[in-house]
This record gives structure tokens, sequence and C-alpha cells, in this order.
């Protein structure tokens, strides 16, 4: 084992970090969108490197779930910025807070 | 130091990506810097013993999932939406990004704190439990079998044998308890990560005898492989060697193939073999070329650890014969193998597989949902119904004259539809 | 046979199945499926009391006491140890009363069929009629005061219900008739007041209300001289008859049957309570008191001088049962229609024909007698109570039959007349003829029963009569109209009144003879079943009165002499009136006779008039015993009955008797043979200067009606007016509630509601409500609508944790 698993679980931190930020600072729903899948792609990069080091192929098996969810999310997902689009004309996410108490 | 830099460039390129995906103004290049992103992370899934994984993050991930997204993006044309005018807004997030910036610096050094102060590397990761079976070939009648105070086998008969069990790792008393009354121990002293076979052997009117010998379950070094081990229980001492039956010289009636030659009691022999059937001949080695047993186009399964357990069986009559016991386990496969995933999902997991097809299944309807535009039922089309007076007309075109006289009728509205509103 | 007693359940449960269908299914079923259902109803139960007749004289009349299976534990108070079963008894006094409510029950039916023809309620009538004699028969099968109770209470019912059946007839009748069932409930309260006190100091006394427990024999004195006789006729056949130590000693008489040793038998039935197989008790000595019915129990107190504590109230026996009797004789003025309660009787009338004749002549108002002669022990045991009965007897008996004598209206006389001869049965039971009572009380239901139905017959004739000569005026046929209307005539057109009538002889000829035999039968001529009956309870006040030299016995002889000449005389007027002489008026003249459901009931009771007194013929009367026995009657009911006995026939007073009765009819026919005076509505009497102020009487009722409105109705109607208006109305409506409740109530809730419930209750909840809107408005800030603040919140959670989690862990590593 060359590269120390701490490595990898470095990486994925920035990487999360990274995406973290997306989300909060840009205003694309799209890009938002592709922000959180950063993060996940993060978490899944933490997960193999935990799986490898325990020996432990629990963690892959989660990461291929993670990996099958994330495509359904993706589907739903775009499926409503679709939608939202149609009615508002926009997808910037500032424009939308019909949730405002 | 390959892999230290592979690493280096890989984790680099997924960061840089990731930060330009975050900066670039343009929907398309983020997307496509994601895609640059996810790829280096698929690299990096390859250093991390998951080839399977890897190739669907390229695939699902880099592939399939990105189109999709780009795909949208460009339906919407949205690629520059969002980014311009922030507008009003504006000024109301002013605080916004210094706040979200500091909580993730403090989340990056948090967590980064404890990975390096918490020196995941420096602990030692646990290996596997010793695991141990029990073959039975004595003739004394059925055994219990205890490994300590596990009972391992119950009433076990002869010719059985049980599968692999685990057991912490430790020094344990192995005891072999017939039917018939009695008890043979031995001390057994299990080591973490290896599987051990206990043989209880022996002829019938003698307590059974314990041999102890190690199976090796390790993944194979070429997969589809099969491994055998043979291992010499005859109660008569004799030496066994084993050939290829095909291998049989007419001419002189000697084999032209030995698999293994003199195997003493008590003793093993362990061979590898790609898949596919053996036919061998068990031949009494001390005393000429007596064939004792044999074997016929026996499979040989892939990716197994095969045990062939000689042993001789009195038999009703009397008589005694020499039986080769064949008793097969698979072997472990290769961590992160496909192999290795779809095992554990078609055995572990196949229950939340399950799940996830359903959540699928309700990702796909929901997408219709979504997407689906309202269908307006279509109006009927109000029509004044038309009625023809065919026969009046005939009448006065054949007698020159209206013959009808006009009913009084109520006035129709204009239209339909139209009529007008109530007061 | 051993199971036919238990038919009695259903003689209860078939009539009163039919009320069930009747009342619910009727008016859908049609006139022809309700008369059926109801007449064989009737006659099913009419079989089932033959049955039980035939049962009783297969087995030597002894009582049977029945549990029906559904009301096995009728009132059962564990507590108190109350058990009051739901028993029914068939012995021959209640078999006697079956075979009468049924059997004149089944052919009221049959006639009310063709009378109620065409009546919108007809449905309705028919379920009552059937009510009734289910409610009769449990009345006269109940072996126990409160079960008999029952049944009295439910006739009353339907006597209210018939009453008033047509409540809603034009021109002020139905009111009338509303208020005539009214009177009968109210007067019949009063009596059950009676009623229901006896039968509490009687359960207070006693502690049950049987009449008598299963295993008791009603007659000891019957059941003794039984047992010698077959003892006797033992001896004589040869078996060693035991020297009888047992059969010696008073009240351990017990005799074995042949085969056993007498002697060992005597001494295990000694002291045992129930009944050995083998051995035949003659006596109840060997019942404990306890276990005695309320006759038993009696008896036994009596012979003690037993001293009962009621309350605070200490009595000997004897005065607690003159009272109680005394309640009992109140219940029965009530229900038999005895002065002072009788003026009810005569109002009744306003009822149906039909149900008048089945329940104000023949079945229900008789429950009176029936009931005291039940509880003979009791009376025989109470003389100052017989005395009363005596009296009370006596003077209705002359008082209603001297009004009769003053009434134009034909069912009135009949009313007048019936209450008459309740008094003669009243008063035999006060001179303790028991049997005579009972007797007249059969012969009686037969012919008043016809008489009923025949001037019934006769009125449903006017009505024809009347209807006809209306709608055709003169010179019609005599075609029967088969649909006339009860209450379609709107003239003032009385069919009952008597001087309408006349020369109906001709017109009815069937109605007509019949009528004169109940008239005969009535008036006591020989051989009609009225002189039996008659002359019974007669010779007996004569024996009571002058061979046991009781002061009773004198003036009832006397004054039932007198009544008797009344009856006769105005039977005989009633005759004339309407069946001699020229018809009077139109309806008269075109009455035609009734049709065959009316007068083939006529025809049978005419038969049963002339030939039930047969049944208790005395000894020694023309050879009669020879043919028709002696006394049968009263020897049957001594069973039951165990102060029966039966009477000497004396000539002299049945010689004396008839003559009066004869002599009374000769004068009446003398008297009203003048038309003339009747044509012009006038009694010949009230013409004779003589006799005019005792018509008058007569014929105002001797003001008992008025004395009555003005002592009791007029001012409790003033004092319910009083207490109405003035306390209830003014006082507590307009003054209490208005004022005091209403207003008090609205200026405490003002009080209340202002300062205490909006100021503090209302202001602190109001006051929390809006503490809680504030912070709500405040925190509602919070949501922003905006997804990224959310996503901040979480990372800002996210932090939190990690460091919350993981910061512990950098200090212990």
């Amino acid at each position: 084992m060359v590269v120390q698993t701490e490595s990898f679980v470095m990486l994925s931190i920035v990487l999360f970090v990274l995406g973290a930020m997306g989300v909060l600072l840009r205003r694309n729903a799209i890009m938002v969108f592709m922000s959180i899948e950063l993060m996940l792609n993060a978490a899944n990069l933490a997960l193999v490197a935990f799986a490898r080091y325990w020996g432990n192929e629990t963690g892959q098996l989660f990461v291929f779930f993670v990996i099958t969810v994330a495509a359904a999310e993706v589907a739903v997902g775009l499926a409503l910025i679709v939608a939202i689009f149609r009615s508002k004309r926009s997808i910037n996410i500032d424009e939308l807070h019909e949730m405002k108490g | 130091m390959t892999e230290v830099w592979l690493f280096i460039i890989a984790g680099a390129l997924a960061v840089a990506a990731a930060v330009m995906m975050l900066l670039s103004e343009n929907a398309v290049h983020s997307a496509l810097f994601l895609i640059v992103t996810m790829v280096c992370i698929a690299l990096l899934f390859l250093m991390l013993d998951s080839p399977f994984l890897a190739m669907i993050q390229i695939t699902v991930y880099a592939g399939a999932i990105m189109v999709l997204f780009l795909f949208v993006i460009m339906l919407l044309g949205a690629e520059k939406l969002g980014t311009a005018d922030p507008g009003p807004e504006k000024s109301r997030f002013r605080w916004f990004t210094p706040v979200a910036l500091s909580l993730a610096l403090a989340l990056l050094f948090s967590i980064g704190l404890v990975t390096i102060q918490g020196n995941i590397d420096a602990q030692e990761p646990p290996v596997a439990d010793p695991t141990v079976r029990v073959v039975n070939v004595s003739n004394s009648g059925p055994v219990d079998v205890y490994v300590g105070s596990l009972l391992l086998a119950d009433d076990l008969a002869f010719g059985q044998s049980t599968s692999f069990a685990s057991v912490p790792v430790g020094e344990y008393t192995v005891s072999v308890r017939p039917a018939s009354g009695g008890e043979t121990t031995a001390v057994f002293d299990a080591v973490a990560a290896e599987s051990t076979n206990i043989v209880a052997h022996g002829p019938a009117d003698e307590a059974p005898g314990i041999a102890l010998f190690l199976q090796d379950m390790r993944p194979l070094a070429n997969e589809g492989d099969g491994r055998i081990t043979i291992f010499n229980a005859k109660a008569d001492s004799t030496n066994v060697a084993v050939v290829e039956t095909d291998t049989y010289n007419t001419a002189d009636g000697s084999y032209s193939f030995v698999r293994v030659q003199n195997l003493a009691f008590g003793f093993t022999s362990i061979l590898e073999l790609p898949n596919g059937d053996v036919s061998w001949r068990f031949l009494n080695d001390g005393d000429g070329e007596q064939i004792i047993a044999e074997l016929f186009d026996e499979e040989l399964r892939r990716d197994s650890s095969n045990l062939i357990v000689l042993a001789d069986e009195v038999l009703p009559a009397g008589t005694v014969r020499t039986l080769p016991l064949v008793v097969t386990a698979p072997t472990a496969a290769q961590f992160g193998s496909p192999r290795a995933i779809g095992y554990s999902l078609f055995t572990e997991f196949l229950l939340p597989f399950q799940v996830l097809g359903l959540l699928l299944l309700a990702a796909m309807v929901g997408v219709i949902v979504l997407t689906q535009r309202e269908i307006k039922p279509v109006k009927k089309i109000q029509q004044r119904r038309k009625v023809s007076r065919p026969l009046t007309s005939v009448i006065t075109a054949q007698v020159g004259q209206e013959v009808t006289e006009d009913a009084p009728r109520l006035n129709a509205p204009a239209t339909a539809g139209e009529a007008e509103p109530v007061k | 046979m051993a199971y036919y007693p238990q038919l009695v359940s259903l003689i209860i449960l078939i009539p009163a199945i039919g009320a069930f269908i009747n009342i619910f299914w009727g008016a859908r079923l049609g006139e022809k499926w309700v008369g059926t259902v109801a007449t064989v109803a009737s006659a099913l139960a009419f079989v089932i009391a033959v049955l039980l007749f035939v049962y009783l004289e297969g087995s030597g009349y002894e009582a049977v006491v029945i549990n029906p299976p559904i009301f096995d534990g009728w009132i059962q108070i564990p507590a108190g140890e109350v058990v009051i079963p739901w028993q029914q008894r068939v012995d021959t006094l209640s078999s006697t009363m079956m075979l009468i409510i049924t059997g004149i029950g089944t052919l009221i039916h049959v006639y009310s069929i063709s009378y109620m023809h065409g009546d919108a309620r007809f449905h309705r009538y028919f379920a009552y009629l059937n009510m009734f004699l289910a409610f009769m028969l449990v009345l006269v099968t109940a072996n126990n005061f409160l079960m008999m109770f029952v049944g009295w209470e439910g006739v009353g019912l339907c006597s209210f219900l018939l009453i008033g059946f047509w409540f809603d007839k034009a021109h002020g009748v139905g009111w009338r008739n509303t208020m005539a069932a009214n009177k009968a409930m109210l007067l019949n309260r009063i009596g059950d007041f009676g009623v229901v006190m006896s039968v509490l100091i009687m359960f207070w006394t006693f502690g049950t209300t049987d009449y008598f427990r299963p295993a008791e024999i009603v007659n000891v004195h019957l059941a003794e001289e039984a047992a010698h006789a077959a003892e006797a006729a033992h001896s004589e056949e040869g078996a060693v008859a035991a020297e009888g130590e047992a059969a010696n000693k008073p009240g351990d008489v017990v005799l074995a049957q042949e085969g056993e040793g007498e002697g060992a038998a005597a001494e295990e039935a000694h002291g045992e309570e129930h009944s050995t197989p083998g051995v035949v008790y003659v006596n109840n000595d060997h019942i404990e008191t306890d276990q005695l019915g309320v006759f038993g129990q009696a008896e036994r107190f009596l012979d003690e001088g037993r001293v009962i504590d009621i309350g605070p109230v200490q009595l000997p026996f004897s005065t607690w049962l003159t009272i109680m009797t005394l309640f009992l004789v109140l219940g029965v003025t009530g229900k038999s229609a005895q002065i002072p309660l009788f003026t009810w009787l005569p109002d009744a009338m306003a009822g149906p024909t039909p149900a008048s004749a089945l329940i104000h002549a023949a079945t229900m108002v008789t429950a009176g007698v029936y009931i005291m002669v039940r509880s003979n022990v009791l009376f025989y045991y109470a003389p100052v109570t017989s005395f009363v009965v005596a009296m009370i007897g006596a003077l209705t008996a002359l008082v209603a039959g001297f009004i009769a004598m003053g009434q134009w209206d034909i069912k009135r006389v009949l009313a007048y007349s019936t209450v008459s001869q309740l008094g003669f049965m009243v008063a035999a039971v006060g001179i303790g003829a028991y049997a005579a009572a009972i007797f007249h009380l059969v012969t009686h239901a037969f012919f008043k029963a016809l008489l009923f139905l025949g001037s019934g017959s006769v009125i449903h004739a006017m009505e024809h009569g009347h209807h006809h000569a209306h709608s055709h005026g003169h010179g019609h046929d005599d075609e029967h109209h088969g649909d006339d209307h009860h209450d379609a005539h709107e003239e003032e057109f009385d069919p009952q009144d008597m001087r309408n009538m006349g020369g109906l002889r001709r017109k009815m000829p069937l109605t007509f003879i019949t009528y004169l035999f109940g008239t005969l039968a009535l008036a006591g001529i020989f051989p009609f079943a009225g002189f039996w009956s008659k002359d019974e309870i007669l010779a007996d006040s004569w024996v009571a009165g002058f061979d046991n030299n009781n002061l009773a016995g004198y003036i009832v002889f006397i004054i039932l002499l007198m009544a008797a000449a009344f009856t006769a005389f105005y039977m005989w007027r009633q005759i004339v009136l309407v069946f001699f002489g020229k018809p009077r008026t139109e309806a008269a003249e075109h009455a035609p006779e009734s049709s065959r459901l009316i007068t083939i009931p006529l025809v049978i009771l005419g038969f049963f008039s002339l030939g039930i007194g047969f049944m208790n013929t005395p000894s020694y009367v023309l050879g009669l015993d020879n043919i028709f026995g002696a006394h049968l009657f009263t020897d049957r009911l001594e069973y039951s009955v165990s102060k029966a006995h039966a009477s000497e026939f004396n000539l002299l007073i049945a010689l004396g008797a008839t003559a009066l009765a004869v002599a009374a009819m000769f004068l009446a026919n003398n008297i009203y043979r003048r038309s003339a005076i009747i044509e012009a509505r006038r009694d010949p009497l009230e013409m004779l200067p003589t006799t005019a102020p005792f018509w008058s009487l007569a014929n105002a009722r001797m003001y008992w009606d008025a004395f009555y409105s003005r002592v009791f109705a007029r001012p409790f109607t003033r004092i319910a007016y009083f207490l109405s208006d003035v306390v209830d109305w003014r006082f507590l409506h307009d003054y209490f509630h208005d004022v005091v409740i209403w207003k008090g109530f609205n200026a405490a809730a003002q009080g209340l509601s202002k300062p205490v419930d909006l100021g503090v209750i209302d202001g602190a909840v109001n006051g929390v409500g809006r503490v809680f809107g504030w912070l709500s408005s405040q925190l509602r800030q919070i949501q922003t609508g905006y997804v990224r603040t959310y996503a901040l919140s979480l990372l800002v959670g996210v932090v939190l944790v990690i460091l919350v989690i993981l910061l512990p862990l950098l200090q212990r590593g």
C-alpha cells in the first residue's frame, strides 16, 4: 500500500468541500446539482479508500448503491428542474422562494 | 513510487477540475470539468483495488449521468442561466459568501485535522477469523466434534463433512466423540485467516484418530483455476501415487503422467489445475501398480479449493475399500473484483439490491409524472343541431307552393354557448 | 295424556301471536285474513281449553301447575329471596274460565267478522280482541296473584282500547267514547290500587303470592274422603290392612298403594317434604308452613293465631286478613263494576257491541268474581269482609236493576243488567256460595253474551234500515247491503234507542227467538240457564240466613228477590219495546235480518242459554238429576274451590222466584203494550203520578254519575285547573321560570361573561395566542424560501455535529 489511506481521505475531503461550496455559492440549479454529484463522488472516494483499508467489500457495495441512487436522483432532479423551468422560465434558485414562511 | 506520483497527478487533476467546474460561468464547461474529476476519481478507484467500481464510475457516472446533465443543459439552454444578473437579490446575500467560505474551511480543517491526528494508517487493519471444518472418515460410526466448547459437528456420519465455521483466534482442544463412546482429543492452534481441516479417521473397532492440516482457501493466482489438496488417511499406512488415467501406457502398464508420488499416511499434497474434469487413478505405491481407487471425469470447479481424502471404508459385507472423498469449497474471491461484488450482492445484499430496484422504478415513474405536460380535455364543440325538413321541401317542390304553416316557435339563442347572462 | 297440561302455555301464546300478526301486518292482510287469523287463534285456544278439560276429567280433577319454559324465572330477586314464578294453574276453576273465555270468545270473533265489516280499523279491532283473550287467559291461568295482576291490568288495557275504539266518530260521539274509555280506565285504577295493596300485604304476610304450591292438596276434605274410600275398598278386597298407626294419627294420614308395606312407607314418608312415589298424601301436614301457598298458610296462621308485623303495625293475622280482603274487594268493585265504582260499565257500551258482549258482559267483568272465588279461603275466614261483599253485591244488584228499568238505550239496559247480575254473583260470594257464584258466572256469560250479540244484531239492523230508508227512499226491496258505514250517518238518529224500534219480531225472527231465550234465561224462567243459577244463589242465601242465622243471608235473600223481579221487568220491557208492537220508525220498518255470521253465534249461544243450566242440576228435581247428574259442576269445582258446597234445592224458593219473575213480566207486558205513549217517546211509568218520581230517578241513573261528577270530578277539575293555571302556569312558569330563573340566570351570566369570561379567561387565552403569534412571526423569518440559506444551515449543522463528535476524539487520541 504505497499511497496511504489518509491521503485518499484528505483528497476526498477537499473535493467534498469544493462540492459544498458549489452548492452554496452557485445560483444555477444545474450547477448546484452538479456540485452535489461532486460531493457524492468525494464521499464515494472515502468509502472505497476505507473499504480497501479494512479489507472489507461492504464499502464498495455501498459505493455501488450510491452510484445507482445517484442515477435515480439525477433523473428525478433534472426532471424537477425541467418542470420548474417550464413554469418559471428560470432555474435561478434565488428566484425560487415560494417556500418563504 | 509510480503509484504515489499517479495519486498526486490524479488527485491534483481532480481538485483542479473541481475548482474549474465551480468557477466556470458556462454550465457546459462545468459539466465537462466534472467529467474530468470523475475520471480522475475512477483512476483513484483503480488504485484502491476496485476495478469494478472504477468501470461503473466511468460508464454510469462520467458517461450516462453526465450525458443526462449535458442534455438537460442544452435542452433548457441553461448554459448561462443563473450566472449573470444577480439583480436585487445580490445585496441580500452579500454576507453569504464569506460565511459559506468560512464554514467550508472550518469543515475542511476539522475533518482534516481529525484525519491527520487520527493517524489512520497506524492502526492495525483487522484480519479475518480462522475457520475450521470437519471431515469424518472414521468407521467407528457417527461422531460429535467439539472445538473447545463449540459443537462443530453433531452426529456426523462417515463420508460427511461440515462447511467452514469461523472461530476466534486462540488455542483449542479438538474433541471427537463417537456415538459408541470414548473420546479422542488433539490440540489445535487457530491462526488468523487460516482454514484448518479436522479429519477423523480410523478403522471400525478403534477410537478415531484426528488429523489436522491447513487448507489453502486464498484466492487463486489465476482466476478460474481450481486447487486440489489430497490427503491420505488410509489406515493401512500405504503410500499412494496419483496418476492421470488417460496416460496409461498399455504396453508396459505404466502411466506417463504421475501427479503425486509416494504420498504417505497423514500427508497432504496440493495441486493447482486449470478448470476442467479430471480422471485420476490412485495407485498403491508400495505394492506395484495396484489401483486402489479411481476418479472418473470428476469436475474441477473453478475458483474452488477441493479436498480429496483417501480413506478406508468398511462395507457392510466386511470388505474394505478405499474411498476418494471429494469435498469442495469456493476460494475467497479477489478483493474488489466483479465476482466479489456480485457474490456479495447476491448473498448478503440481496434485499437492499431489490429495494434499490424499486427505488429506480419509483424514480422512473416520478420522472414521467414530473415532466408530463398537462393534457387538457378536448372541449366539445358545441354546435346547433341542424334540423332539416326534407319531406316538406319535397312536397313543396312538387306542389309548387308552401304547404306548411309557420308554427310559433321560441327564439333560439343567436349562437350556442353565448346565451345572454342572466341578470 | 300426561302432556296435555303443558298446552296451557300455548293457550296464551296463540292469541298473543294472533294479536301480533294482526297489529303489524293486519293492515296489509285484508279483512278476510285478519278475521281468519284472529278467529283461528281464538278457536285453537278453545281447542286447547277443551283438551285441558278432557285431561282434568280423566285425571280426577287434580290441579296441575305448569312452568312455561321461557318465563321460568319471571321475577327473581336473589338478595331478597323473592322468587315469583310464572306458573300456570290448570284446575277445575281455571278450566271452567278458559272454556268460557275461549268458547264465547270464538263465537264473538265469528260474529265480529260480520259486525265490524267495513270498519277502517278492522285489523286493530281483532288484534285487540286477541290481545284481550291472551291477557284474560293469563289472568285465569295464573298460579299467583302477581301474574293474575298482569292479566288483570292487561284486560283493563284492552277494555280501555275497545271502549274508545271509535274515538274519532263525528258529532261529538267520538269524544263521548273517549271519555267513556277514560272513565273506565280511571275507575279501574282506583280498584287496581286495592288489588296492589292487597297483593303487597299478602306478600308481606306470607312471603309468597302463589295460590297453591304445586305439591299442595287444595281440598284436604275431599282428598281424605277419597283416601278413606280407597282404604275401605282396599280392606274389602281382603288385603291385610295395616292396623295403621300412621293412619290413625291425625296429621300423618298417608296411604300406601298396593304392594308396599304400609307401615314402612309411612315411616319413610314421615317428615319428607316431597311426595315419595307410592305414597299418596291426603293433606298438607307434611309441608312446612313457609312452603305452602297463600291459602294454605292462611289456614295455618289462623290455627296458630299468629300475630303479624307489617312495618310498625302489629296486628293479629285475622285483622290483616280482613284488611287484605277488603282491599281486594275494592279491586273487585272496580273490575266487576260494583258499588261504588260501577258507573264506568254502562258508559263502556260505547265500544263495539261484540266487544261489549265479550269483555263487558261475559268475561272481563267477571274477573272480580273469579278472583274472589279463587281466594275463597281468605273470604271464608274473613266474616266482616264477607258481609261487606254481600252488602255490596246485593245493593248493586238492586240499584242497577232499578236503574235499568228507566233506560231507553238497548245496550245501556243490558249494561245495567250486567252490573245487576254481577251484583248477584258478588252477593253469592259474600254469603259463601262460591260454587253458585261461579255457576251464575257461567250461565250469565252465555245468556248475557247472547243478549248483547242480539242487541248488536238489532242495532246493526237498525243502522241498515236507517241507511236503507234514507238512501233509497220508500218502496225498496229488502236487499242486503254489505257496505254499511258505522259512522256514516249524519242525522241524529240513535239506532240504540228502543223508542225507535218496535215490531222487529217479524223483521228478524231468528234474532227475536234467540233474544227471547236470553231474556227468559236472564229472568230466571224454568228451564233456562238463569233459573238454575239464580235459584242456587237464592237458596244459598236462604240457607245462610234462615238456617245458619247469618244476617247477610236475610238481607241478600230479600234484596236479590227484588232484584230478580226488577230483572224480569226490565227485560220484558225491552222485549216488548224492541220486538213487539208496530215499527215506530222507518229504520225499524226496514230493518233486515242479520247475516249468517251473526245469527249462527246467536243460535249457538241460545242453545247454551237454554241448556247450560243442566250441568248443575240440584238433586231431587223432577228426576232431572237422573239424567244430568246432581250438581256435577259444584262437585267438580270443589277440587279447586275448597270452601264450595252444593246447596239444597228449595222448591218454595224456586216457585216463588219464578212466580215473581212471571208476574213482573206480565206487569211489564201490560204496561208497555200501550205503544201510543211510547210513540210519544215517553214511558208509561213516567205518566203515572205514583211511579213518575221513581221512573225519573231510574232514568237519571239515581243521580249516581251526577253525584260523582259533582263531588269528585268537578272539584278535581277545579283543583287541577287551579294547579295548572295558577300554580303551574302563572306562578311556576310566568313568575318562577321567567322571572326568577330566566332573568336571574341572565343577570348571573352577564356578570360572569363580561369580566370573568371575556376579561380573564379570554384575555389569558388570547394573550397566549398573541405571544405565540409574535414568536412565530419572528421565527418565520428564518424560513426565507431561498435554497441556499437552507443549505447553509445544513452545513452549519454538519460542522457543529462534526465538532461535537470529533473534537473529544482528538483530545483522547
